[in-house]
């Protein structure tokens, strides 16, 4: 009877230790060398706005991107680069309409060469958040309504951090 | 009745079923090399790729927002070979200035919009690269990228199931080509 209850006891005891084992393999980020396998996209948010996206992860940009609409700078000019170190309003809006305001520093403004010729963005500090692990990092702010994604995940996020898997996804806007 | 032969393996079981993720993370790996973890190859922001049999060697970005790898040419002009639709184009060797062709069957084009430039149509073959210490054949893009800072993209589709990009490394697989050879 005793002995019966001890190997029930142990019975249980493994199968705790498994579930333990595919919520451990599946629930937190997979890890080699210390750095975060990262698919071809991923569900990351804005930590201050409260906002989630299905982002795009690019390793062919430089700075990270985020959709954002009638950027306001009070008090500032015409000419971008004169506004930086002011604080700049503006409207970001995820892949399912919904939408939050932000303000925040501009702490600088990248020129972009694109087919059109030189475009000039601000450039804020945001923390991005995925799956627990938070880092701030360089945005630059852009209308991204005609783009899919509007989260592009850059170079500078994913830097020292991070590696990409594109085997793996958190799904896909077609 | 069972218990002395059951009690080792269950507790073999548990102990087992709980150490493989905390003893995950191997030994540091020097950047400088390219590894190999778990079938996968790391490589790093850009690249060295060789086409074949060709054996031009460019520079590449490794870009996992891209769907589709993209190679640079100078020139194209289609032919016909045993009735089927083929492409003679030209690439520039940016090591000896020197223009290599290459001839590849015509797999498909593709049509490329632009916001501001009308629709534009791709030419679209296979061609066989040594990335890493690994031959991969997938389809390319061929496109004007004379305006681009690299002379080849290599997208997801070559990316896959093979390799897995840290931003952190830059031709990294510069010691492998000993053995591509």
């Amino acid at each position: 009877m005793n002995s019966n209850r001890c190997v029930e006891a142990m019975r249980l005891l493994s199968w705790i230790s498994v579930v333990i084992f595919i919520l451990i393999s599946f629930g937190c980020a997979q890890d080699i060398y210390g750095r975060k396998v990262v698919g071809e996209t991923a569900r990351i948010s804005l930590a201050d706005a409260g906002i989630e996206y299905l982002a795009r992860i690019d390793t062919g940009a430089r700075i990270t991107s985020v959709h954002a609409l009638d950027m306001e700078v009070p008090g500032g000019s015409e000419d971008k680069k004169t506004n930086i170190g002011r604080m700049v309003t503006f409207y970001t809006e995820n892949e399912k309409g919904e939408s939050k305001k932000v303000t925040t520093e501009i702490i600088d403004v990248s020129s972009v060469r694109n087919a059109q010729g030189v475009e000039y963005r601000y450039v804020v500090d945001l923390n991005l958040s995925w799956r627990g692990i938070n880092k701030r990092g360089h945005v630059n702010l852009r209308d991204r309504s005609a783009m899919s994604y509007k989260l592009l995940i850059g170079r500078n996020w994913l830097s020292s951090d991070f590696v990409v898997d594109v085997d793996k996804s958190e799904g896909i806007i077609e | 009745m069972n218990l002395r032969t059951a009690m080792p393996c269950l507790i073999a079981a548990s102990i087992l079923s709980v150490v493989p993720p905390l003893s995950a993370s191997p030994a540091r790996l020097d950047d400088k090399v390219c590894q190999d973890i778990a079938g996968f190859k790391i490589i790093g922001e850009m690249e060295h790729v060789t086409f074949k049999p060709e054996q031009l060697r460019l520079q590449a970005r490794i870009d996992t927002g891209a769907q589709t790898s993209s190679l640079g040419i100078m020139s194209q002009q289609p032919f016909e070979r045993d009735g089927k639709k083929w492409l003679r184009f030209s690439v520039k060797d940016t090591d000896s200035e020197k223009t290599i062709d290459f001839e590849r069957p015509l797999m498909r084009t593709v049509k490329i919009k632009q916001q501001a430039a009308e629709a534009m149509e791709r030419p679209v073959v296979k061609l066989k690269i040594m990335l890493g210490g690994v031959e991969v054949e997938q389809e390319f893009t061929l496109a004007d990228r004379s305006k681009f800072k690299f002379p080849v993209l290599i997208g997801r589709n070559v990316l896959v199931g093979r390799y897995i990009v840290d931003v952190n490394r830059k031709f990294s697989t510069m010691g492998m080509r000993e053995r591509e050879q």
